[in-house]
């Protein structure tokens, strides 16, 4: 089954990927980004959650979950974008298990790819109960409207048992999932101004001592 | 016994005091404990100039909208006039487009009667009110309307957003309760450029409780100790997030947690 994506900011540890850049970053013990090698680590596919992704400056990042990998949630609205939020663990790499997510088309088409290969392995009776091992090999150059970017290359290395650190579960809060057509109902819609009417009334005077908050 | 609010000195909360509690509570003690408030941003500073604007054509219909704007854009360059933020030189263009088109949608409305009026309100089990300031009243329509500025729609009324318009609803009986949000300028696709959303009685009632929860949450922290300092040691502030994006807030910060 493909995923359903193709298009972060977190107080979870992260990792990420900057496609205009090729170049993998984690949060840094004092806060910030810092930039580690191409890491090779465990990528939970078996429970990656696909959905809609904003990230506005100066606001905090917004999440609109599908409700399962078979049923897109429906766009919320503008500046959203499809993508991903999966958990990733490697000791070396990571410093444990951190979120990993993006609504980067690139990034986000070679998560498509490498989950399509979790899905022929998976299967298989030696790897029953196990997490991928993901290696990223290289990258590969994508020229589009806005510039170059990079995809990274994304390769089930081997499988290996899951670890306590990465628990069997779903990486995003349930708040986060759309609930289907009784969130949609609530889904706000703009409101005309009332009708013309007119007893044009006083403005009371602007009282400074009364506009701050605490 | 007084209260852990009265205690630390504070007589009243406000939803805004309440979002940043739940949002980040170390930049919650730093300025509302310590007293070490960082300066508003550039994004409030829009706010509040478009909003200046804005007023000034609702309650004179006749005044030309060009001089609304320019009156809001002088009000950004005074509010921003000692900010070395970058953004200020890309945010001052927009004022006068924010001012525009929350004009031609809000002097629908006709004329406001109250403008920063006070309100105030009680929440169960917590010794002091709730105070807040509304954006307008049009007593003549049953509606209070809170005017956002913003890049993009939002596709609902937010939450810190809801808990502020639950305030302002609660204090005034039935009357609706509305957030008018402005882009600076008609989208490529979509021309709207006001969009006016309306809270229902059942999201005040949602809000209002997460209010209280998030009041008694703070009343709880506050009981733990009467040193702020001491409070402050209990929290680890994240300063990744955008809520400590300004370098001062950031500075302000270092001193006050150690790192």
């Amino acid at each position: 089954m493909p995923l359903n994506i193709g298009g972060s900011g977190s107080i979870k540890p992260y990792v990420k990927y900057n496609a205009k850049a090729d170049k993998w970053f984690v949060r840094a013990p004092e806060g910030g980004d810092l930039e580690i090698a191409r890491p090779t680590f465990l990528l939970d596919l078996k429970n990656i959650s696909t959905g809609w992704l904003r990230f506005l400056e100066g606001q905090a990042p917004e999440r609109v979950i599908d409700p399962s990998l078979e049923q897109p949630a429906p766009s919320p609205g503008d500046g959203f974008k499809r993508g991903f939020v999966i958990m990733a663990f490697s000791q070396k790499f990571f410093g444990g298990a951190v979120e990993f997510s993006s609504a980067s088309i690139h990034l986000s088409n070679s998560i498509r790819e490498v989950y399509a290969a979790f899905e022929e392995q998976a299967g298989k009776p030696e790897n029953r109960g196990k997490v991928p091992v993901i290696a990223c090999a290289g990258s590969d150059p994508m020229k589009d409207k806005f510039g170059t970017n990079y995809k990274p290359r994304l390769e089930i290395v081997k499988w290996a048992d899951r670890p306590a650190e990465l628990p069997d579960a779903s990486p995003v809060d349930d708040a986060d999932v759309w609930k289907g057509a009784h969130q949609q109902q609530q889904a706000a819609r703009h409101v005309p101004p009332p009708a013309a009417q007119a007893p044009a009334a006083q403005a009371p005077a602007r009282d400074s001592a009364l506009e701050t908050e605490f | 016994m007084t209260s852990p609010f009265h205690r630390h000195g504070i007589d009243h909360l406000s939803a805004s005091s309440l979002n940043l509690w739940a949002a980040q509570p170390a930049l919650w003690i730093m300025e509302r404990l310590l007293g070490r408030r960082t300066p508003a941003g550039i994004p409030a500073a829009r706010g509040k100039a478009v909003e200046h604007g804005v007023h000034l054509g609702l309650i004179d219909p006749a005044k030309p909208v060009e001089e609304c704007a320019a009156e809001a854009e002088r009000e950004f360059a005074r509010e921003t006039a000692l900010s070395g933020d970058p953004r200020r030189d890309e945010e001052r263009p927009k004022i006068g487009g924010y001012v525009r088109g929350a004009l031609a949608e809000l002097r629908q409305y006709g004329v406001p009667d109250a403008y920063q009026h006070r309100v105030e309100i009680r929440l169960d089990d917590i010794p002091i009110p709730v105070v807040g300031f509304i954006d307008w009243r049009f007593a003549q329509h049953g509606l209070i309307v809170d005017l956002k500025t913003a890049e993009r729609f939002p596709s609902e009324i937010g939450n810190s957003h809801g808990r502020q318009g639950a305030v302002y609803a609660v204090a005034h009986g039935n009357f609706g309760m509305r957030f008018a949000y402005a882009k600076p300028a008609p989208g490529k696709k979509d021309p709207q450029q006001v969009k006016v959303y309306e809270m229902s009685g059942d999201d005040v009632s949602r809000h209002l409780g997460a209010l209280r929860a998030i009041a008694l949450s703070l009343g709880r922290f506050l009981a733990i100790s009467n040193d702020a300092r001491e409070l402050a040691g209990l929290i680890v502030p994240d300063f990744d997030s955008w809520w400590w994006s300004d370098p001062s807030a950031r500075a302000a910060g270092r001193e006050v947690f150690g790192f």
